[in-house]
């Protein structure tokens, strides 16, 4: 599948499909499944310095043609990825990249500069849809300038590729205007849409935290908008990301602008979906005599 | 775990909504014991549901494992349409399971409703071991009790309660067992007469609606009976990825159901 390689600025895989931050653990526990090794990249539950428990009460519901969850962005922390998680990673012979989560821009710089030196992380993915605490609890997006400045303070201290993960609740147009502007290789678009889901029985919001993010096949349009508006008016390498169930979906994606495609909440309802999506692909691709992914752009 | 399509071997329709199906098995799955269970997904939905292992049993050398849910939503609605012959997508077996001591010979099962499904496959192994098994049975409406002539056969005796009071004692099973367990155990003399022999003591399994379970522990628990207990929620890909299924332990430390479950040691949850 070498042919099949794509290049996002200075991060290269050997094929265009990855699998999403937070719907595929650290890559190995879908070892029992299939050989993730055969997937263009692994991107991590985002990780933030300290370990975080999570939401209580509700953290997932269904709906119609999606999902939406409100995990609150548990995980063991830097020192927990370092010390339990590595070790288990090892052998997964594809591009891994750390997802990570930060409440401020010294927690962003923090864990950036502890995985700097790890040889087995490949690069980082950025999530700036977390709730600032410096900004009263907004999305840390929000703020255009603390976004530069972050996108800038991690450019000068991680030397391999980075990569900024935006959400159509964000500016993502001025984002990632920033992001191209600051050095940053890509940009994934999108995470999941914020929602709320109501009860009627209990007669209060589904979620102790009322916000949840919404993710599945029901975002797909949302998704592919954001990546034909970034990667049309922007032109930074896009990642694209939202409720790709099939081929036929990650095709849409190349259509609109993507380089590379993110498979997420996919992974949940089949363990195999990756795999499935990206044998698919190929045999897309190749059946239409497609040798880049960019020929494919409307 | 292993994902597989499963055949549909045979598909029952009970009374009360409920439904047991069986698919049968495929020798790369491992066998699942009692309390682990598989996510098994409907066509029409996008997650897959989780339905505990109701039981597994050979027949000339091919396994068959058996599902008993109740109908409540889209995705079990769409389970039960399936006929002889279908196939289901399943992975699984998932979690941990009901612990089995070689030296205790005697059991409470306590069930709610559906919490029988997991409580049944344990009854037969159980059973297979030679304890001596009471099982407290407890559900709405008569019309939901399942599989009564076998659990007869299994129990040493069987105790049940319906809400309508048309089968067995009129009430709910936590005001059975409450009144029941001192009469049939003598918990109290058996604590002190074999004090250094614990081993002898009976085990509690239970599992049923979240506020059954609590006012069963409270009971055993009081009692010093170690009890185990079985615990649902939603959850999205039953392979401790989604972190979904999280609950809180009285410590206030989150379990994840499919990675640290179903089953847990009572004395996580609740003290006396």
């Amino acid at each position: 599948m070498k042919e099949f390689g794509v290049s996002l600025s200075s991060l290269s895989l050997k094929n265009p499909i990855m699998v999403a931050s937070g719907t595929f653990g650290f890559g190995f526990e879908y070892r029992d499944f299939y050989d993730t090794s055969i997937l263009g990249a692994i991107v991590s539950k985002g990780i933030s310095l300290n370990p975080r428990q999570g939401n209580y009460g509700n953290r997932i519901l269904e709906i119609k043609g999606g999902l939406i969850n409100s995990i609150g962005l548990e995980n063991p922390g830097i020192d927990g990825f370092v010390s339990d998680i590595l070790p288990k990673i090892e052998d997964i012979k594809t591009t891994y990249i750390v997802n990570v989560l930060g409440s401020d821009l010294e927690e962003y710089i923090n864990v950036v500069s502890r995985l700097k030196d790890i040889p087995r992380v490949d690069g980082v993915e950025i999530n700036i849809s977390c709730p600032n605490v410096k900004s009263g609890g907004l999305s840390f997006g929000r703020d255009l300038n603390q976004t530069r400045e972050l996108a800038r303070g991690i450019r000068k201290i991680f030397p391999k590729p980075i990569i900024f993960k935006l959400s159509a609740d964000l500016p993502y147009i001025e984002i990632a205007k920033i992001m191209r502007d600051e050095g940053i290789d890509a940009v994934t678009c999108i995470n999941t849409i914020q929602s709320i889901a109501i009860d009627i029985d209990r007669k209060d919001f589904y979620f102790k935290n009322i916000y949840g993010g919404l993710s599945g096949p029901a975002m797909k349009p949302v998704a592919l908008r954001v990546v034909y508006q970034v990667s049309k008016e922007v032109g930074i390498p896009v990642i694209g990301c939202g409720g790709i169930m099939s081929y036929r979906d990650v095709i849409e994606f190349f259509m609109a602008g993507a380089t590379a495609v993110q498979i997420g909440t996919a992974n949940f309802c089949s363990p195999d979906a990756a795999k499935r999506i990206l044998e698919d692909t190929i045999i897309y691709l190749k059946k239409n005599k497609i040798s880049s992914v960019e020929e494919l752009r409307l | 775990m292993k994902q597989c399509n499963l055949k549909v071997a045979h598909i029952r329709h009970l009374k009360g909504g409920y439904v047991d199906l069986t698919l049968t098995y495929d020798e790369s799955l491992e066998v699942p014991e009692p309390g682990q269970f598989f996510m098994l997904k409907p066509h029409n939905t996008l997650l897959a549901r989780p339905i505990s292992v109701h039981n597994f049993f050979y027949v000339l050398k091919r396994g068959y494992v058996e599902f008993l849910f109740k109908v409540v939503g889209e995705g079990t609605y769409e389970l039960s349409r399936k006929v002889r012959g279908d196939y289901v997508t399943v992975w699984g077996p998932i979690g941990n399971h009901f612990p089995v001591f070689e030296a205790r010979k005697t059991a409470i099962l306590v069930a709610g409703g559906r919490g029988i499904a997991p409580l049944f496959y344990l009854a037969t192994t159980l059973f297979d071991k030679g304890y001596d098994i009471y099982l407290f049975y407890g559900v709405k409406e008569s019309d939901e009790l399942v599989h009564l002539l076998r659990l007869k056969n299994l129990c040493n005796r069987l105790f049940i309660t319906t809400e309508d009071g048309k089968r067995g004692k009129k009430g709910i099973i936590t005001n059975l067992f409450s009144d029941s367990i001192n009469q049939y155990f003598d918990i109290r003399e058996q604590t002190s007469l074999f004090d250094e022999k614990r081993a002898r003591l009976p085990v509690c399994y239970v599992c049923g609606p979240d506020i059954m379970i609590e006012r069963v522990c409270e009971i055993s628990l009081k009692h010093d009976i170690e009890t185990y207990i079985s615990l649902e929620a939603r959850m999205a890909c039953g392979t401790g990825v989604c972190l979904g299924c999280a609950v809180e332990s009285r410590g206030g430390r989150i379990y994840h159901i499919c990675k640290d479950g179903p089953v847990f040691n009572a004395k996580e949850f609740y003290c006396l």
